[in-house]
């Protein structure tokens, strides 16, 4: 009894040492190598030696290896009917782990959340949202989803729609927006920034200004843009509020 | 023996680098470097710095984190350096350049610098600001879905900068092939650049431009600047960041601006 006690306590201790040592090792990694590259080793090193860890403690205390294996896989089946769930986050975590379609540190969308990924974990994946909330997304729900990463490139294109009457559309109007855009700083040089025109029946025409900028400055670059359409309309006289240029409403 | 900091606006980068003494912190008096002047004020035993451009008011150029902070009062002494910038530079030539078949030019391009401005007291020492001298507009560069987000820049081949906060790239361009090519913009890698100082600009080590094929070339950087640059001062050269030994070999075994296609 009391030699089972002192293997727990033990085999606890080391658990104790692993975690810290487990810890250290790998903060010191995380500041030499980039996040992704060692987050699935970090992850799956620490669940290993705790799986060896359960092994040995079992086999000390008796339970010999053979017979935990005959064991595990009828554990293993009324594990999996039991927690089924539980294992499809989980080999959904190890997916998203592999795969790298999502990182920690990532902008994404999945359903009604937005948020910044805090932790992707074996079970969940946890966003912090813009008003600070933290939410954990189970990983199999995750795999399930349309995900929107807004971070997986370094650069994105904004763009800005205003429908405008088509007595208000001529060439100089898309050169000196054009004009206007490109000395933006916030938006880039190249791709340069396109003006896209096309016809929205009834109504005039769907004019959409379009640019790229670096996705960290995608806010700043979006706004920048929207407010230079709009001076620019403004400063030509062209009302681009969709809803006077309604066939059933004179045009002001 | 200290000077107090000049009241002259709009001082440029190589007034601050040829000065033979430190600049001391006067509250009285702002610290003017190109386009950017900083404040100080004494706030018991801390200094507060401001920074804010003094040409252009594009204020929404400066991060708002980054205009305002704080250090010990200790740090009385301030050093002006030159850098390179922190992402890779696109030099656009003003007019495209023809390069005659099998035939080599040497033309130099200026470029833009960053500028750090340090707080120092003997040995300890704290960076205040460390941004390009002149606001700076981004291009990409490469394919869309790994691009490099590079500082972009318009040049004209010079034989001297056109103004004091810029430096002068060297280069050396040869035509391998049986064509006539036409030369419009050059990307220049930032960990691969070292800037020197001559005695009366700023230049960087030479780039050898190979064009191998009409839309191909690869860029060789040379340790030093041309032999015709006299008295080269190293004043500048960047340092590999973070990662292990092994690693760092195997980043710049893949890094870009090594390899073909490049430069054009």
């Amino acid at each position: 009894m009391a030699f089972k006690l002192y293997v727990t306590l033990g085999l606890t201790f080391a658990l104790f040492l692993w975690r810290i040592f487990h810890k250290w090792t790998f903060r010191k990694l995380y500041k030499r190598i980039p996040h992704r590259r060692i987050f699935l080793f970090d992850k799956l090193s620490y669940y290993l030696v705790l799986l060896m860890l359960c092994v040995i403690s079992l086999n000390t205390i008796g339970v010999s290896l053979s017979d935990i294996l005959a064991t595990a896989g009828i554990l293993t089946l009324a594990i999996g009917f039991a927690a089924k769930t539980s294992v499809s986050h989980l080999i959904s975590g190890f997916i998203l782990l592999g795969t790298k379609l999502i990182q920690r540190g990532d902008l994404i969308e999945v359903g009604p959340h937005t948020g910044i990924i805090e932790d992707i974990d074996v079970f969940a994946t946890h966003l912090r949202t813009f008003d600070n909330v933290l939410i954990s997304l189970p990983n199999g729900k995750l795999l399930n989803e349309y995900v929107s990463n807004y971070s997986q490139y370094p650069i994105r294109r904004i763009s800005c729609d205003k429908i405008i009457s088509t007595q208000d559309l001529d060439e100089s109007l898309i050169d000196d927006l054009k004009r206007r855009l490109q000395s933006l700083p916030s938006l880039m040089i190249d791709p340069e920034p396109l003006i896209v025109l096309s016809d929205s029946p009834g109504r005039g025409v769907l004019m959409s200004a379009r640019a790229w900028c670096e996705s960290s400055m995608f806010i700043t670059a979006r706004n920048d843009l929207l407010l230079e359409v709009s001076a620019c309309l403004r400063a030509r006289g062209v009302n681009s509020d969709a809803e006077l240029f309604n066939s059933d409403r004179p045009r002001p | 023996m200290s000077q107090l900091l000049t009241q002259s606006p709009s001082l440029s980068l190589w007034y601050h680098l040829s000065r033979e003494s430190p600049l001391q912190v006067s509250e009285d008096q702002p610290l003017y470097v190109g386009d950017y002047v900083v404040n100080f004020e004494r706030r018991g035993d801390l200094y507060k710095y401001s920074l804010s451009t003094a040409q252009h008011g594009g204020e929404s150029l400066l991060p708002q984190s980054t205009k305002v902070g704080f250090f010990d009062s200790a740090l009385s002494m301030i050093i002006v350096r030159a850098t390179l910038l922190d992402k890779p530079l696109i030099v656009r030539l003003k007019e495209p350049i023809h390069i005659a078949p099998r035939s080599h030019l040497n033309l130099r391009v200026s470029r833009p610098l960053s500028v750090q401005i340090i707080a120092a007291h003997k040995t300890s020492e704290l960076t205040l600001i460390h941004r390009p001298i002149t606001p700076m507009r981004l291009t990409s560069y490469g394919e869309i879905t790994k691009p490099m987000v590079c500082y972009h820049w318009t040049s004209d081949p010079v034989t001297h900068p056109q103004s004091e906060n810029e430096a002068l790239v060297p280069l050396r361009i040869e035509n391998q092939t049986k064509h006539g090519v036409e030369m419009k913009k050059i990307v220049l890698y930032r960990g691969l650049l070292k800037l020197f100082k001559t005695h009366q600009y700023l230049v960087t080590n030479e780039v050898k431009v190979l064009i191998t094929s009409k839309s191909e070339a690869s860029m060789k950087y040379m340790s030093t600047p041309p032999a015709t640059e006299e008295k080269a001062e190293l004043i500048f050269e960047p340092k590999e960041e973070g990662a292990p030994r092994l690693l760092r070999r195997l980043r710049l075994r893949s890094q870009r601006g090594i390899g073909v296609e490049y430069g054009f």
